[in-house]
């Protein structure tokens, strides 16, 4: 005697939603601001450590430099559909918010004290 | 003057020492909780660049509403070059951009939870910052009472060598307390959100107290800016908490279920 067919197997699962965004990449965004702003930083120093008329002018243009590279890159990349590239520009952000918070806002130029030095 | 610490010939400030220790061991512990609840996804990073950004933004513009009288307040642009650093201006920043950045992504998710304990503990160590560089309270006879140096600023009592309540330990010893309550209760409430919206709440209200024996300015009626703050803040808070025990949020999450059904 043979036994019948058992019962049906049930339907795959569907597929997990497309992810929008890479969590992995936004460590890589992060870092990437840090180091741009590291760089930046020094040379904005050096170049206006050697001028006494327009120091403020060099600290202050390599401060909006680095907003826009945080939050025009950012920004731009979250507009793109690649969830690398929306990872991304997210740790773009989030360098530029951890390093105005650890370095009370001295490195990414949003301290007014910087000016008066 | 702003006390510095000098590392050879680095000058390092040392209270942004220890507001940027505080704000690395939140995201520690923010990390932790996350890939504890399994939570580490688009949603939680978003919630975190509002939390960051908005703080950020919140600190310096913190000093906009220093005045009952609007037209006595500073422009937003003169308030962002003298911005504090306050902690409820940084806590009402991050809040807004957690919104603001969950709006935007078209999140729904709660994410205080993650928040609530990371918070608690980033303020406890941010403190200690605050204790070693800023005038520590009012005047006491108090046997704990501290000094502090005559160079510290805006510090009348330091002039004088009065003994001052050590208003930012007693924070510290909240904060403390609140970080361990919360890592207890963090598996207890049945409704997402409720361990941050009770750390607000218990916040708040400490926070109104302790600023009886803080070296803030009184503005009116012997309150100081904070307090009135904080009081609408305080309403608003109590009328949401007893909503929520009302509607059986703080019940352990099988009696939240039988309740339910």
């Amino acid at each position: 005697m043979t036994t019948g067919p058992g019962p049906p197997y049930p339907p795959p699962a569907p597929p997990p939603p497309p992810r929008k965004i890479s969590v992995a990449m936004v460590f890589v965004g992060a870092p990437i601001f840090i180091v741009i702003n590291t760089v930046l930083g020094f040379a904005a120093f050096i170049v206006a450590g050697g001028q006494t008329d327009n120091s403020d002018a060099i600290l202050g243009g390599a401060a909006v430099l680095l907003g826009l590279i945080a939050f025009g890159v950012g920004g731009y990349l979250l507009t793109v559909k690649s969830p690398q590239a929306k990872g991304i520009g997210l740790g773009l952000m989030i360098g530029w918010a951890l390093t105005s918070l650890v370095t009370v806002g001295i490195c990414t130029g949003i301290n007014p004290s910087l000016y008066s030095m | 003057m702003v006390p510095e610490w000098h590392l050879g010939a680095v000058a390092v400030p040392v209270h942004g020492v220890f507001i940027g220790v505080g704000v690395l061991a939140a995201v520690v512990v923010f990390t932790v909780e996350a890939r504890r609840r399994g939570a580490v996804n688009e949603q939680s990073v978003v919630a975190v660049t509002g939390a960051l950004v908005g703080g950020v933004i919140g600190m310096r513009l913190s000093g906009w509403a220093r005045h009952l009288d609007f037209s006595a307040n500073p422009s937003l642009a003169e308030a962002w070059q003298f911005g504090s650093r306050s902690i409820i201006g940084g806590l009402l920043g991050a809040y807004a951009g957690v919104l603001i950045a969950k709006r935007i992504g078209g999140y729904r998710g709660k994410t205080g939870d993650l928040f609530a304990p990371a918070v608690a503990l980033g303020i406890a160590v941010g403190r200690i910052g605050c204790h070693l560089t800023e005038a520590p309270g009012r005047p006491t006879a108090l046997p704990w009472g501290v000094h502090a140096p005559t160079s510290t600023p805006d510090c009348a009592a330091c002039l004088t060598g009065q003994a001052m309540h050590p208003s930012f330990l007693y924070e510290i010893a909240f904060q403390l307390a609140a970080f361990a309550t919360l890592l207890y209760l963090r598996d207890r409430f049945a409704r997402p959100g409720e361990l941050f919206v009770l750390y607000i709440a218990a916040y708040a209200g400490f926070r109104f107290l302790v600023e009886f024996v803080r070296a803030n300015e009184t503005v009116w009626l012997n309150l100081t800016r904070p307090q009135w703050v904080l009081l609408p803040s305080l309403v608003i808070l109590g009328i949401r908490l007893w909503y929520g025990r009302r509607h059986g949020y703080y019940r352990s999450p099988a009696g939240y279920q039988e309740v339910r059904a």
